[in-house]
C-alpha cells in the first residue's frame, strides 16, 4: 500500500464521517444543510486551538469537537426548524457564511487565512500514530463509530420517528410525537458527529485554514450523500469511495489547476441533475414506492 | 453625520439590487414552491450576456442590457421547461427540484468561470460613472439608475400582476394552484410565464453589478441566498415583502459597516434574520408559513 493510497483512505474516512452524519440529517430526516463543511471546520479548529493553545490530546479535542459542534447547529436549528424545512436551508446557509467569516477574521483565536500549523498527531494509549497508514486505523475506526452511533440511532424507536417526520409530519405529529424536537435532535446529533470529521482532519494534515470549509465543500459533502443514496447509512459512505477517486483520476490528465477545479465542480454538477433524472435514490438507495395522486 | 447619509444612500442603492434579485426570487418561491437556487446562474448569466453583447457584439450599451435581460428571462424559462417540468411529471418531489437546482447552479457557476475566467470583467458604461452629488451624498449616474430600475421593475410587475389576463393568472396558480387547474388554467404553461418573468426582474441586478464592479462567475450563489433571506423576513408570498426585505439587507449591511468591521456584514444579515425567525416566522407580510409538508 503506497503512502498516496493511504492518504486517499484516510480522505475516504474523513468524508465518510462527514457524509454518514449528514444523512441523518439529508436523508433520514428530509433536512437539507448547507452547513456542514462550515461543522466540519468547527470540529477541526477546536480540536486544532484546544490541542495547540491547552495542549490537549486527540480524545479531548474529538470531545471538544463534538460539542462545539453540536452547539453552533443548534444556534440555528432552534430558531428555524420551529417552522419550515426551507427555513434551515436559508439559516445553514447563513451558519456557513458566519463560521467561514470566524475563521478569517477572528484572528485573536484563528490566525486568520494565515491559518494554524503545527497541530501535533495524536498519540492513543502510548501509540504515537505518525504515518499514513497508521491514521487510516485511525480514520476506519472513528468512521465505524460513527457508522455504528447512526446505524444505532435509526433502528431506535427514536429513528424510526425521525422517518415519520420525513414521511408525513403532520401523520406523525397526530400520533403525539414531537416533530420540532425530534428534528432539532437530529441536527444536533448529525453535527456532532460531523465535527469528529473535523478533528481527524486537523491533527492528520496538521494543519487548518478556512479555504477547506467553504460553502463549495457543503455542496460536496451533500452530493457524497445524494450521489451515494441517501436511503441507506452506507449510501453515503460508497459516495465517498467513488467520488474521491474522481479527482485523482483527473490528476492523470494534464489539466492546469485554474481549470481543474471548475471542471471538478461542473463534473459533480452535472452528476447531481443527472441522477434527479435517471436515479433520484442514489447509487445505494432503494427505489420508492410511488404513490399516484 | 455626513458619512450617516452617505451610507445610507449606498444602503439604499445596494439594497435595490437585493430587491430586485428578491422581488423575481420571490415571485418564482411564491408560484411554484421551487427552491429554486438556480436563480442564481441566471442572475450569473445576465451578467455576462450584458458583457458578450458589448465587447463581442459591439451592441450599444443600452441594447446590450435590454438583449441580455431577454436571454436571461429565456434562460430562466428554459431550466423550467427543460429540469424541472421534466422532473415533476416524473413524480419528482420537491427535494429532487432543488438538488437538480443546486446542480444546476453549481455547473452553470463553473462553466462561466472556465470561459470567461474566474476575474471580473468590466463593462464599458460611459457617462454612467461620471458621479453625481447630492449634498452631502457622492453617488454615480449608475446608482441612480440602479434605484430606478428597481422602482420601475417592481410598479410594472405588481401592475402587470394585478391588471393583465396572465398575471391574474399567476396569483391564482400562486394562491390555490388545484383551484386554478379546475377552472382550466394550464400550470405548464403559467409556471413559465413566472420563470421567465422571475429571471427578467433579476437580471437587471446582475447587469447592474457588473456594470459597477465588474462581472463575476460565483456572485450568483450569494446574491440568490441573500434573496431567500429577504423574501422569508418580508413574508413568502408577497413582492412588497420581498422588495422591503432586500432594501432592508442593503440598508443592515452599509449601515453595520458605521460601527462593525465590514467583514462582518454577512454575520449581520444572518444574525438578524435569525432573530427575525424568532420573532416574526412568517416574515412582515406573509399570509402564511411556506408548507411544512417539506
Amino acid at each position: 500500500m503506497s503512502a498516496y493510497f493511504a492518504h486517499y483512505l484516510v480522505m475516504v474516512g474523513v468524508y465518510g464521517i462527514l457524509a454518514i452524519s449528514l444523512n441523518l440529517l439529508v436523508g433520514y430526516s428530509g433536512i437539507f444543510s448547507m452547513a456542514h463543511a462550515a461543522i466540519y471546520g468547527i470540529g477541526a479548529y477546536a480540536s486544532a486551538i484546544v490541542a495547540l493553545k491547552l495542549g490537549m490530546g486527540f480524545w479531548g479535542g474529538l470531545v471538544v469537537a463534538g460539542l462545539t459542534g453540536a452547539l453552533a447547529s443548534a444556534l440555528i436549528a432552534i430558531p428555524s426548524l420551529r417552522v419550515a424545512g426551507d427555513y434551515y436551508i436559508v439559516a445553514s446557509f447563513g451558519l456557513q457564511t458566519v463560521i467561514v467569516t470566524v475563521f478569517s477574521e477572528w484572528t485573536s483565536l484563528t490566525n486568520g487565512h494565515a491559518g494554524l500549523p503545527g497541530i501535533p498527531r495524536p498519540t492513543l494509549f502510548g501509540w504515537q500514530i505518525d504515518s499514513p497508514f497508521k491514521y487510516v486505523i485511525l480514520a476506519f475506526g472513528l468512521t465505524l463509530f460513527t457508522y455504528l452511533v447512526c446505524r444505532r440511532i435509526t433502528r431506535s424507536a427514536f429513528g424510526r420517528v425521525m422517518q415519520a417526520v420525513r414521511d408525513d409530519e403532520i401523520a406523525a405529529q397526530a400520533m403525539g410525537r414531537n416533530v420540532v424536537g425530534v428534528k432539532i435532535v437530529v441536527a444536533v446529533v448529525s453535527s456532532a458527529l460531523g465535527a469528529l470529521g473535523g478533528s481527524l482532519y486537523a491533527h492528520y494534515i496538521t494543519y487548518v485554514n478556512p479555504s477547506s470549509f467553504q460553502l463549495h465543500e457543503s455542496i460536496f459533502i451533500m452530493s457524497l450523500v445524494i450521489l451515494g443514496g441517501s436511503e441507506r447509512l452506507a449510501g453515503p459512505l460508497v459516495g465517498a469511495f467513488i467520488l474521491l477517486a474522481v479527482p485523482e483520476a483527473l490528476k492523470f490528465l494534464a489539466i492546469p489547476d485554474s481549470v481543474a477545479a471548475p471542471m471538478r465542480q461542473i463534473f459533480y454538477g452535472a452528476l447531481l441533475v443527472a441522477f434527479m433524472f435517471l436515479r433520484p435514490e442514489g447509487m445505494l438507495g432503494r427505489e420508492k414506492v410511488k404513490v399516484k395522486s | 453625520m455626513d458619512l450617516l447619509l452617505q451610507l445610507l444612500a449606498t444602503g439604499i442603492v445596494v439594497g435595490s439590487l437585493y430587491a430586485l434579485c428578491a422581488v423575481g426570487w420571490g415571485l418564482i418561491y411564491g408560484t411554484t414552491l421551487h427552491f429554486h437556487v438556480a436563480h442564481g446562474a441566471v442572475f450569473t448569466l445576465a451578467a455576462y450576456y450584458a458583457y458578450v453583447g458589448q465587447t463581442l457584439l459591439g451592441l450599444p450599451l443600452w441594447l446590450a442590457v435590454v438583449a441580455a435581460i431577454l436571454a436571461a428571462a429565456l434562460s430562466g424559462l428554459l431550466i423550467d421547461l427543460l429540469i424541472y417540468q421534466p422532473l415533476e411529471r416524473r413524480g419528482a418531489v420537491r427535494t429532487v427540484v432543488f438538488i437538480a437546482s443546486l446542480g444546476l447552479l453549481i455547473v452553470v457557476e463553473n462553466v462561466v468561470a472556465i470561459v470567461f475566467s474566474a476575474d471580473p470583467l468590466r463593462l464599458d458604461i460611459g457617462v454612467l460613472r461620471t458621479s453625481l452629488r447630492l449634498g452631502p451624498v457622492y453617488l454615480t449616474w449608475l446608482h441612480a439608475l440602479t434605484v430606478a430600475f428597481a422602482v420601475v421593475g417592481f410598479c410594472a410587475l405588481v401592475l402587470f400582476l394585478r391588471y393583465s389576463r396572465w398575471g391574474h393568472a399567476i396569483r391564482a396558480v400562486s394562491s390555490a394552484p388545484e383551484m386554478a387547474r379546475t377552472v382550466g388554467i394550464n400550470l405548464g404553461r403559467v409556471q413559465l410565464l413566472t420563470y421567465a418573468l422571475g429571471s427578467a426582474i433579476s437580471a437587471p441586478a446582475g447587469i447592474l453589478v457588473a456594470m459597477d464592479v465588474g462581472a463575476e462567475p460565483y456572485r450568483g450563489t450569494r446574491f440568490v441566498l441573500l434573496a431567500s433571506v429577504a423574501v422569508i423576513m418580508g413574508g413568502i408570498g408577497s413582492l412588497p415583502g420581498a422588495l422591503l426585505g432586500g432594501l432592508f439587507l442593503g440598508l443592515l449591511e452599509n449601515l453595520g459597516v458605521w460601527k462593525i468591521p465590514s467583514e462582518w456584514q454577512a454575520a449581520i444579515s444572518f444574525g438578524v434574520f435569525l432573530l427575525f425567525i424568532v420573532v416574526r416566522p412568517r416574515g412582515m407580510f406573509g399570509r402564511r408559513v411556506a408548507s411544512a409538508d417539506l
